[in-house]
């Protein structure tokens, strides 16, 4: 019909034209279903995101927010169960494969298939999620239901991974389980399946929000490895040497970290890791310790350092390791004190069957004095070599552990003090160098040999009987000039003072002084001889003070013919002239004098030692060819026995017979007759008849030097109570032990129950009195 | 009694028993010779005699004789008291210039004094035996202890009251003499047989 053309009046708007009346909830879900399955089978770019939107926001505005919510939860669901049943059941592993690569293979269908279809649902989900952004605005939060997204999850885990219609669960952990069983087997696998699976097990929750991975996974995952590695523990280490065993724990940790961090699940790996600790290290210190001695031995300095990484890693580790050390140089401590033991008995190689370890101990006859110098020596040079061992392996394979450092020392400490004779041997070592050992030395390598004796020193609690024995060695060393360099004599000195205190070197210095005084006298007696008439014979004469010089076991009595008197009454007088109110006593056995001997053949300029001289001028009265027995000698001279046949043996048993015992041997016994030998020839003019070196002594000066430390030691306990309870007037008991057990310490230990007993001797002098509560004693001024 | 000499020695001491009826080998004896501060066995000094019977508030014969009764009564049971007359007994016992006592005569004073107290609980809290003493005397005769000084003598009593028999209260590690350490050493090694 035709409009005209001009109208009057009001224009009217007309209201739009209805649109068709809007669909009913029912079709427009219809309509939404469909979308969504065909969101579900992949068709979804066919379809408009809008229009779906619509359908959506439509049905909640509707009111009918639970039918959409419920809707699409059937159809997730649904879908679940269709992908269950199409691609995950029917691969589940038949037991019917066994070897490992089959199994990888079946398995990894498996996972790859579950991760696909996670895959799948998640991009699902992720399309749901924002077609129903409005729903999940409008009416999800108010009637407390999960968003889509979450919603979809958790129907996930509702309908696959815990199916109550499938036993999925059951065969995805055990599926993942043995591929990693089977990796750790040493094949390779496909590693990112197992890793999607785990994935999935990391992204759900479950309704209380525990990770599924936490409930489902990782404790079976964790039992898993424990009895893995239990088994492995027990086996390898049947197999496995121990070296071996260590890389195998250093490679299985590297890769377990590996494969926990990008294959499973990063939080897991402390929890793992203290497993196979504790199923690999913990569980077999002891058998692991047992290779430490083959390393030891052979200074495997790359294996220390892998077997001490290894057990630092758990608490018992470096405990016992540092037993097990302690054990080692125990053992090695104790053959080399044996050792010394062994060859300190001259006569003992007779007996002794060969080594069977041949080590190389030669068993040359030596004479009674290489003996000693060869058994001391051999003892610090030995404990020098095996700690230097052990510093070295500290250093470069025990990474400097100071708890380690600290049990060598206690190691050492310990079976240096079993040996009784350490103090001894350590004098006698230091002897011999600044005898003769130091000579041609720079001055920097006298000091490094000093200094490691003095670490030895260190270790001896018996510092006093050290004492005792370093005064006589270096008496003798001074007196018969021996002293290879002053300058070293002074260095070790010092160095002793450094370690002991100035009251343990002030008589060894003493005696230096001693030396060095008699050399200016000896200057001023020239002089002095040149004023009057001196004596037929040259003197040479060293004075010394007798507190600072050690009481010498050799008696000194022998009657001096009247040649040598006569020298002796000349410088007297001197000296007694420059010094009123002194006395000298001669001690004739510490000396010794240069004599021309006429043999047949020619004359020789012989050293001997005093006692010496003084028995061959016996022989000047004896006619030629005639005898002299050891008695008469005795009677003649008054020389002890013990020194009497040390010097007849020096005369007539050793390299210079100068005179002839009969019958011959190497030893002297009382019965025996000496007489010069006429026919005594040498290649040289010059000739000195060894005077009887420092050795190691016998059982009966070893006992009687015992005894006199002893003794010693008593006072020195009885003066430091003195002086402590002096200075303290009151104190208890223990607190007085204790006190006087720190005070000795740098001398001796002390043992307890003597300090008790000469706490008792003070009472009974009446220095001390107990306490009033009997548990304390008291200062009697 | 009161004679010119300025002690009395020993006839005065046992015509003094005989007016007092008293056995010569009384443990009573030895408070008196506290009380009566005598230097030696079977001496007194006669200023000794006359302070300490003044002390005892007795000036006849018959009040000596009555006191003696008390005065072993307190001896049996009063431990501040039997402590004095124990250790005086010491220095009282051993002869001038020595330091010890012989064993022989130790043991005979002990003989006296410890049943004594043990009986009269002068010794409490001690649960020590007369019997169990004689372990005491074997391992003294044991180990050839030859004689007893004053702290070995002052420190047995003060054993007997704080260890009981079985040693189970004694420590090592503490101040007591060494021969009671010894002797606790000994007596567990001879435990059953002595």
């Amino acid at each position: 019909m035709s409009v005209p053309a001009y109208r009057k009046g009001k224009t009217k708007i007309k209201p739009p034209r209805a649109r068709p009346a809007e669909a009913s909830s029912p079709d427009i879900w219809n309509l939404l279903s469909s979308a969504i399955r065909e969101i579900h089978n992949h068709n979804a770019s066919k379809l408009s995101f809008e229009e779906i939107y619509r359908y959506a926001y439509n049905l909640v505005i509707q009111k009918h927010g639970e039918l959409l919510y419920n809707g699409v939860k059937g159809l997730v669901r649904d879908n679940l169960d269709r992908l269950a049943r199409e691609k995950i059941v029917p691969l589940f592993p038949t037991s019917g494969a066994s070897e490992p690569m089959q199994q990888s293979n079946e398995g990894e269908r498996l996972l790859k298939s579950v991760k696909d279809v996670w895959e799948d649902h998640c991009s699902c989900s992720t399309k749901l999620k924002a077609v129903l952004t409005y729903m999940d605005r409008s009416y999800t939060e108010s009637a407390g239901v999960l968003p889509t997204y979450d919603m979809s999850l958790r129907l996930f885990l509702e309908r696959i991974v815990h199916s109550s219609q499938y036993p999925i669960q059951r065969h995805l952990v055990a599926t993942l389980l043995n591929q990693i069983r089977i990796e750790r087997e040493g094949y390779t696998i496909n590693q990112s399946s197992v890793k999607g699976c785990i994935l999935i097990f990391l992204t759900l929750n479950d309704e209380s929000q525990k990770q599924v991975y936490k409930t489902d996974f990782e404790p079976l995952f964790l039992d898993e490895s424990a009895q893995f590695y239990k088994a492995e523990g027990n086996s390898l280490t049947g197999i496995l040497s121990v070296p071996e065993y260590l890389q195998r724990v250093e490679t299985r940790l590297t890769s377990e970290e590996n494969r926990t961090n990008f294959m499973i699940c990063a939080a897991s790996w402390d929890r793992l890791r203290a497993i196979i600790e504790e199923h690999l290290i913990t569980n077999h210190v002891q058998t692991v310790l047992g290779g430490l001695e083959a390393m030891v031995e052979h200074d495997n300095i790359n294996d220390l350092s892998r077997l001490y990484r290894v057990l630092s890693m758990v608490p018992t580790g470096i405990p016992s390791l540092r037993r097990a050390l302690k054990d080692s140089i125990a053992q090695r401590g104790k053959e080399i004190n044996d050792a010394s033991l062994r060859i300190g008995q001259p006569d003992g190689d007779a007996d002794e069957p060969t080594d069977p370890k041949g080590k190389g101990k030669a068993k040359e006859k030596i004479g009674a004095a290489g003996y000693a110098q060869n058994v001391a020596h051999k003892w610090v040079e030995d404990v020098l070599a095996l700690k230097d061992k052990f510093d070295l392996m500290l250093k470069l394979g025990l990474n400097a552990d100071v708890g380690i450092q600290a049990s060598i020392f206690e190691a050492f400490e310990s079976f240096i003090n079993l040996n009784p004779k350490a103090p001894e041997y350590i004098s006698l070592f230091i002897d011999e160098n600044l005898k003769k050992g130091l000579k041609g030395k720079t001055d920097d390598e006298v000091d490094a040999v000093l200094d490691k004796t003095i670490t030895i020193f260190r270790f001896v609690t018996e510092k006093d009987v050290f004492e005792r024995y370093y005064k006589t060695h270096l008496a003798k060393r001074l007196l018969h000039g021996r002293s290879v360099s002053d300058d070293a004599e002074r260095g070790m000195l010092a160095k002793l003072k450094i370690e002991c205190g100035f009251q343990f070197t002030q008589k060894l210095e003493g005696m230096f002084n001693d030396m060095k005084t008699s050399a200016d006298a000896a200057q001023a007696y020239k002089e002095y001889l040149s004023t009057t008439d001196g004596p037929e014979v040259e003197l040479d004469v060293t004075v010394m003070t007798s507190t600072f010089w050690p009481v010498m076991h050799t008696e000194s009595a022998c009657l001096l013919p009247t040649i040598m008197t006569r020298a002796c009454k000349s410088y007297e007088a001197f000296y007694l002239a420059r010094h009123s109110g002194r006395r000298l006593t001669w001690q004739p056995s510490l000396g010794n004098a240069d004599v021309r001997v006429q043999f047949k053949a020619r004359s020789h300029d012989l050293n001997v030692s005093t006692l010496a001289l003084v028995i061959l001028l016996l022989f000047e009265d004896v006619p030629d060819g005639g005898r002299l027995s050891y008695q008469q000698i005795k009677e003649a001279t008054s020389i002890a026995d013990v020194e009497l046949s040390r010097n007849l043996q020096s005369l007539a048993c050793a390299k210079f017979k100068v005179l002839r015992k009969h019958p011959a041997g190497r030893d002297v016994s009382q019965d025996d007759e000496f007489s010069f030998n006429d026919g005594f020839t040498a290649p040289l003019q010059r000739i000195k008849i060894a005077m009887i070196a420092a050795r190691v002594e016998g059982k009966d000066e070893t006992r009687e030097t015992r005894a006199h430390i002893e003794e010693e030691r008593k006072h020195q306990t009885e003066a430091c109570i003195v002086r402590i309870m002096k200075d303290r007037k009151t104190m208890g008991h223990n607190d007085l032990i204790n006190e006087v057990t720190r005070q000795l310490a740098p001398r001796f230990q002390p043992n307890p129950v003597n300090i008790k007993k000469r706490i008792e001797a003070l009472i009974e002098r009446e220095y001390l009195a107990r306490g009033d509560d009997r548990k304390s004693y008291n200062y009697l001024a | 009694l009161e004679s010119d000499v300025d002690s009395i020695l020993v006839d005065g001491t046992l015509r003094l028993c005989q007016d007092l009826s008293v056995d010569p080998e009384d443990v009573v004896l030895l408070a008196v010779a506290f009380e009566l501060k005598c230097p030696a066995v079977a001496e007194f000094s006669r200023e000794g005699w006359l302070t300490g019977w003044t002390n005892l508030r007795c000036d006849t014969v018959q009040a000596m004789q009555a006191i003696l009764p008390q005065l072993r009564t307190k001896l049996a049971s009063d431990a501040a008291y039997f402590q004095q007359v124990y250790s005086a007994t010491f220095d009282f016992a051993k002869s001038a210039g020595q330091r010890s006592l012989p064993l022989e005569t130790a043991e005979s004073f002990w003989g006296l004094l410890l049943p004594h107290g043990i009986r009269g609980g002068a010794l409490a809290p001690s649960t020590w035996t007369v019997t169990q003493l004689s372990s005491w005397y074997a391992f003294l005769h044991d180990t050839k202890v030859k004689g007893v000084s004053k702290d070995t003598w002052s420190m047995l009593l003060e054993f007997l009251k704080t260890v009981d028999p079985q040693f189970t209260a004694y420590d090592e590690e503490a101040a007591w003499p060494s021969i009671i350490d010894d002797y606790v050493a000994w007596a567990r090694e001879h435990a059953g047989s002595v």
